[in-house]
């Protein structure tokens, strides 16, 4: 198993948000700027690292039939750890997240990736694989998050660009129908994008 | 088989019979059909209501053709959708929205409402209402600025309507009285005494807001309306959007469109028919004090009701269009019938004061199940 490759797999080709279609309630959630939109991406990075590394490792003794519980366990373990050392030293971030952080460990990335992936490969691959998802998840969470920042608060990371911005500011854009808006246009050009590239390579795009 | 044989038996598709009807010409009768109400808006406003019109129609136009050349399509421009979509999205503006804003909804009309659909024919609703609702949420302070009849100026209107010879505090008490709610007036830098914008509340804002009652226990005009406050909202004297401030204007139009067959009679009529019937027969909330009480059955102000806010250009120019609307003549009644309800409940019962623009949003969504409840039965089948 090849350790490049795999970590570079959920930056683009298989990424969580605009591919796979994975994690929509935080993608939607906690994306209406950009600094909520990064700790979020990292907090489910650490976690997605975490489990994955663990259940590749105990994975020979997980009985079938008892897998989920045993991967949600293990899941919670790194989402209370996230949670208490956010709480120790980003408490406003912790406010900001709210609900949403606890809501790591059902987050789909993180069962699908243990499902699917680290519950069937070694511990170098899995931890690639968690590394590259969770990157590849705070890129798509980053990208949604300042576009709505940018759009709805004329912000970045909390800084104004002017005086006075607020009046040109589309403010739907960091409510709910602004992030179902983004993430759709996002999805399409991804999508656009993924067709082109396949119709240069000689495939028939409209079929 | 020979030449004559393939001419004898040509096969086609239906439609077998057409008539010289095309969307461009239909588009632009609907077009040239909403200028007498902006022309009134434009009146009563001033030049200046001149840019919100020119900067939507603008960015329909524009986006329209953009659109089009990302899609690999025809420029679709001709066909005149966008043009309507721009007066249209206009006609729902405020009279002082920077050119900006307008340009903004114009983009998102087209861009989101009607080209990511897949163009004209696709859209699920309501483009330029889309565009509104959108506005209203993202910019709800340039949208909802309820600015009133430009009264400067050379505006007889305002003369007529408010006795407005007189100076800035006589304006002031004559506007509180008829109001009967927070009222601003400013005053231009170099106009002789007049009055240059008023804002304030609408007459549905005021129905729902302010309290009903005054110090001497009567109830303000706004639920128990004269002839006055009615002539008001039906010519444009009252407070609004571009195109709803004369619902004369808009029903003059409308009628045209009902004469030429571009829209069938029974949307509009049904449509307003249940505003008129509900609002007269509803009991309407108002605040007494720190209590909401009701006023009895049958006594709403149902002619108000038709005139105010955006319900003749909602009945005529939005909730018939062809594409956003459904295609039997049964549906389209049950359609209209729930655009008026959803408008009265959402005016009395909701939060904001008017609600023709979601009522329309609302049943626009419905389309596709009132279609199929409604799609008739081949003849001869169960």
């Amino acid at each position: 198993m090849n350790f490049l490759p795999q970590l570079i797999n959920g930056f683009i080709r298989e990424n969580p948000v605009f591919v796979l279609v994975l994690g929509m309630c935080p993608t939607l959630a906690t994306t209406s700027s950009l600094e909520k939109a990064i700790g979020m991406g990292l907090a489910t990075t650490f976690v997605l690292v975490g489990s994955n590394l663990i259940i590749s490792l105990i994975k020979k003794f997980i009985p079938d039939e008892v897998r989920i519980p045993i991967f949600i366990v293990v899941i919670a373990t790194f989402v209370t750890l996230v949670k208490l050392i956010m709480a120790a030293y980003f408490p406003d971030l912790k406010a900001a997240l709210g609900i949403f952080l606890p809501l790591i460990v059902v987050n789909c990335i993180i069962m699908a990736r243990a499902e699917a992936f680290a519950s069937k490969n070694g511990i170098l691959a899995s931890t690639a694989d968690g590394f590259g998802m969770g990157i590849g998840f705070t890129l798509s969470l980053s990208l949604l998050g300042s576009i709505r920042e940018i759009l709805g608060s004329g912000s970045l990371l909390g800084i104004p660009f002017f005086e006075g911005v607020d009046v040109y500011t589309q403010t739907i854009f960091i409510l709910a129908p602004g992030g179902f808006l983004t993430l759709g246009l996002l999805m399409g050009f991804f999508n656009y994008l993924a067709l082109r590239k396949y119709a240069k390579a000689g495939g028939n795009a409209g079929k | 088989m020979s030449a004559e044989e393939k001419i004898l038996f040509n096969v086609n598709n239906s439609p077998h019979v057409r008539d010289g009807d095309s969307t461009a010409r239909i588009m632009f009768t609907v077009a040239l059909l909403l200028v007498p109400a902006l022309v009134w808006a434009l009146f009563i406003f001033g030049w200046r209501a001149i840019v919100p019109i020119v900067s939507s129609v603008a960015a329909c136009l524009l986006t329209e053709s953009v659109c089009c050349r990302w899609r690999d399509r025809p420029n679709s421009i001709g066909d005149g959708s966008a043009l309507v979509t721009g007066l249209l999205l206009a006609a729902v503006s405020p009279a002082n929205l920077p050119w900006w804003a307008a340009a903004v909804g114009g983009v998102f009309a087209i861009g989101i409402g009607k080209q990511a659909f897949g163009g004209l024919g696709h859209n699920v609703w309501n483009p330029a209402l889309l565009a509104r609702a959108f506005m209203q949420v993202s910019m709800p302070n340039l949208m909802m600025s309820g600015e009133w009849p430009h009264l400067g100026g050379a505006s007889w209107i305002g003369n007529l309507f408010y006795d407005l010879g007189g100076n800035f505090t006589e304006v002031n008490e004559r506007v509180k009285s008829l109001a009967g709610a927070v009222t601003t007036v400013s005053r231009s830098f170099a106009n002789d005494g007049g009055v240059d914008v008023l804002t304030g509340a609408t007459v549905l804002a005021r129905m729902k807001a302010a309290e009903a009652v005054d110090a001497a226990g009567q109830i303000i005009p706004a639920l128990n309306p004269d002839w006055m406050e009615i002539i008001h909202a039906w010519m444009g004297g009252e407070g609004g959007s571009l195109g709803e401030v004369s619902a004369l204007m808009l029903v003059l139009g409308g009628y045209f469109l009902i004469e030429r067959k571009i829209i069938s009679w029974d949307i509009p009529v049904f449509f307003l028919g249940t505003v008129a019937v509900l609002g007269l027969v509803l009991p309407h909330p108002y605040r007494l004090g720190e209590v909401y009480a009701y006023t009895g059955w049958f006594q709403g102000p149902w002619l108000l009701h038709l005139g105010s806010g955006g319900l003749m250009l909602g009945a005529f120019f939005m909730a018939t269009d062809m594409v956003t609307t459904p295609l039997t003549v049964k549906g389209r009644r049950i359609f209209a019938v729930g655009c008026g309800c959803m408008t009265i409940l959402i005016r009395l019962f909701a939060g904001y004061p008017e609600g023709v623009c979601y009522a329309i949003l609302f049943m626009n969504t419905c389309v596709p199940f009132i279609d199929t409840l409604t799609k008739p039965k081949v003849f001869g089948k169960k």
